[in-house]
């Protein structure tokens, strides 16, 4: 078995609203896998369904081979998922809670020296209540819980959702040591594009629900493009096609990002009646704030109508 | 792993437990004591099980502590996003389903049942008080006790249905105190009232682990 | 040596890497034959992925800059051989013809961009002859 994920044609509706529309994706065994996407963009959603917690309208999902919708407790026993915000029990200690989870796990599969290694770097006594630790340290013992049972492949949803930056970088060292421990697979959502340029070995970028940019991280930054159209009359909005991560508009221009900028794009640029097409310099950080701002009513312009005395 | 579901529903739901005692025991220490200071309040020189209210006050306290259990198992969990870590725990859906139930039931028996029973073996002791003691007089209470299950069985479906509309989330929860006067109704005797009881109760679990396996845990 | 690296750049992680030790190289921090850091040490101090150090070590290797061996690490190559004179020359052509333009432009004279050269030709290593320690 090659992939240790396979997502075909995922489609969700929540009411009216697609949340997820016909992803497909593979990861296979050993890749470490970032999905990026703002909040709200059906990151979730997707996770949920990949762990079979919510049931998709179309489509299918497998984790190692096994269905999502019905993962059989051995399959969920190699699988590790942490949900977003690190749920956990507030009224267990840390020992209680480890108690707890090592219960549902073969004994021969329970690394309780590994936990007590992870605790001990963080100096997250087992006494301590769940309720009081800070967010940092529970995602800490969240992932220590998830890695004790020794998974083959993670999932783990936006975990660092709600860390400041230095409780962040723990967290990321903590995946980097993760990684590095054997070919494991992981499978992690995240809104912050550095973070998952760090760690992972691929990106995926869903945008309202469709997956848009599906690349190795290498060539990401490479492939990712500014394009600044320029029209004369009112701004259309670029239809939404392979690759086109964000659009914005900013007075008589459309300022689109683009993954792969190519000869598809062109013409498209050309259809909407584009006077001035140029690429400009990617500055990568205000190129993901309006990305995970989301899409931005356009600005008022002063300047196209004279004024009149 | 059992044993650590039945230890942790346990253990999640002992606070609601005490202060169900808590208000068993508000019975004995209603506020007019306080304002009369008349230590002789309780139900001295009325009958047990006959023209107490102790034993309707136990049956009261233990439909609430049903109702509270219920949405605590559910709503509460699904509220916190820890059912997420629960249901991701390498046991069927059904055995996790099983054992919150396991002890809701039997958490909501004993918060009235254990009194109930105190009270009964008192009053059947001879020499505690001035009146007649028959077993058979407790039949009626303990018929009543029997149907508290349904008061907790309609919070958990309430609870853990998905709905956006309060109303028809609520339903099996107002569906509950219904089917509990309709089976006071229905007198054909004890052994058809537990029959019909039972069947109910199958009723309203049958519906529960179908919401458990087909709702989404968002 | 201290490496650095930035999110917000539109340069991929690999590129930052492999960029910074040929620079290291170039001005001496790093000499030939030393012993570079793990793929494991750095991924771990950098806080990225194993793989993004060990594809900046690929296109070091490939590039001719450094060169491993098995079960001993990468280590830096001494010389680059494998371009002739007029191959390097005409490389450098272009640098040196984008720093002239900007020389211009901020209105230098000749003898004073040959003097911040010479002042900075000190501060790299040079394969031969004229090393400044």
């Amino acid at each position: 078995m090659s992939d240790a994920i396979v997502i075909e044609g995922l489609t969700k509706y929540y009411g009216p609203r697609c949340v997820v529309n016909t992803v497909n994706l593979r990861v296979p065994a050993g890749c470490v896998y970032g999905f990026l996407g703002r909040n709200g963009a059906g990151k979730s959603t997707l996770v949920k369904m990949l762990m079979g917690m919510v049931q998709p309208d179309a489509g299918s999902s497998k984790l190692l081979g096994d269905d999502s919708s019905s993962l059989t407790p051995d399959t969920r026993a190699r699988v590790a998922y942490l949900a977003e915000g690190h749920p956990l029990y507030r009224w267990m200690t840390v020992a209680q809670a480890t108690r707890f989870t090592q219960a549902f796990y073969a004994p021969e599969r329970w690394h309780g020296r590994f936990l007590d290694e992870i605790l001990d770097h963080f100096r997250i006594s087992p006494k301590s209540k769940m309720g009081r630790l800070s967010n940092g340290q529970r995602a800490q013992v969240s992932l220590a819980l998830a890695l004790a049972p020794d998974p083959e492949l993670l999932v783990l949803d936006d975990p660092t959702l709600g860390l400041d930056t230095v409780v962040r970088r723990d967290f990321l060292e903590s995946m980097i040591h993760l990684i590095q421990r054997s070919g494991r697979t992981i499978f992690f959502s995240s809104h912050i594009l550095s973070d998952v340029e760090r760690v992972a070995d691929r990106i995926g970028i869903l945008v309202d629900g469709v997956l848009r940019v599906d690349c190795p991280t290498d060539t990401f930054k490479a492939a990712l493009r500014r394009v600044v159209l320029e029209f004369s009359g009112s701004v259309p909005r670029f239809p939404d096609c392979e690759g086109l991560v964000s659009q914005r508009q900013i007075g008589n221009r459309l300022e689109i990002v683009v993954v792969n900028y190519g000869e598809v794009h062109r013409e498209l640029a050309e259809q909407l009646g584009a006077i001035h097409v140029e690429e400009v310099e990617m500055n990568l950080e205000d190129a993901f704030i309006s990305y995970t701002r989301g899409e931005t009513r356009p600005l008022p312009s002063f300047d196209r109508e004279p004024l009149r005395c | 792993m059992l044993k650590a579901l039945v230890w942790k529903e346990s253990r999640e739901l002992a606070p609601l437990v005490a202060l169900a005692v808590i208000a068993e025991l508000m019975f004995y220490f209603p506020l007019n004591m306080f304002i009369s200071m008349n230590m002789n309040y309780s139900d001295q020189g009325r009958i047990p099980f006959v023209s107490t209210s102790l034993e309707n006050w136990l049956l009261v306290v233990g439909g609430a502590t049903g109702i509270a259990l219920g949405f605590w198992q559910t709503a509460g969990e699904l509220s916190r996003g820890t059912l997420l870590f629960l249901l991701h725990r390498p046991v069927e859906r059904t055995t996790v389903f099983t054992a919150k139930l396991a002890v809701g039931v039997v958490l909501t028996l004993l918060v009235a049942g254990v009194p109930i029973l105190g009270y009964a073996l008192w009053a059947a002791t001879p020499g505690t008080h001035a009146s007649p003691f028959f077993w058979s007089m407790t039949t009626a209470t303990w018929l009543m006790w029997f149907r508290l299950p349904l008061f907790y069985l309609g919070a958990y479906l309430s609870g853990l249905r998905p709905g956006r509309w309060l109303g028809s989330r609520a339903l099996p929860l107002f569906a509950a105190p219904l089917l509990f006067l309709l089976l006071f109704i229905v007198a054909y005797g004890p052994l058809v009232t537990v029959v019909l009881t039972l069947l109910v109760e199958l009723a309203y679990l049958v519906a529960i682990y179908l919401v458990a396996q087909s709702r989404d845990y968002s | 040596m201290e490496f650095m690296i930035q999110a917000t750049t539109g340069v991929p992680i690999y590129q930052q890497l492999a960029e910074q030790i040929c620079a290291g190289i170039a001005r001496g921090r790093l000499t030939p034959d030393e012993r570079l850091p793990s793929v494991r040490e750095l991924s771990q101090t950098l806080v990225i992925n194993p793989n993004t150090v060990a594809r900046a070590y690929t296109e070091l290797e490939r590039q001719g800059a450094v060169y491993t061996r098995p079960g001993m690490g990468v280590f830096v190559r001494s010389a680059r051989p494998t371009l002739t004179r007029q191959e390097r020359q005409s490389r450098l052509q272009d640098a040196v013809d984008k720093l002239l333009i900007e020389a211009v432009g901020l209105g230098c004279d000749s003898g004073e961009v040959l003097e911040l050269i010479d002042s900075r030709i000190k501060q790299f290593q040079w394969q031969t002859g004229s090393t400044t320690s």
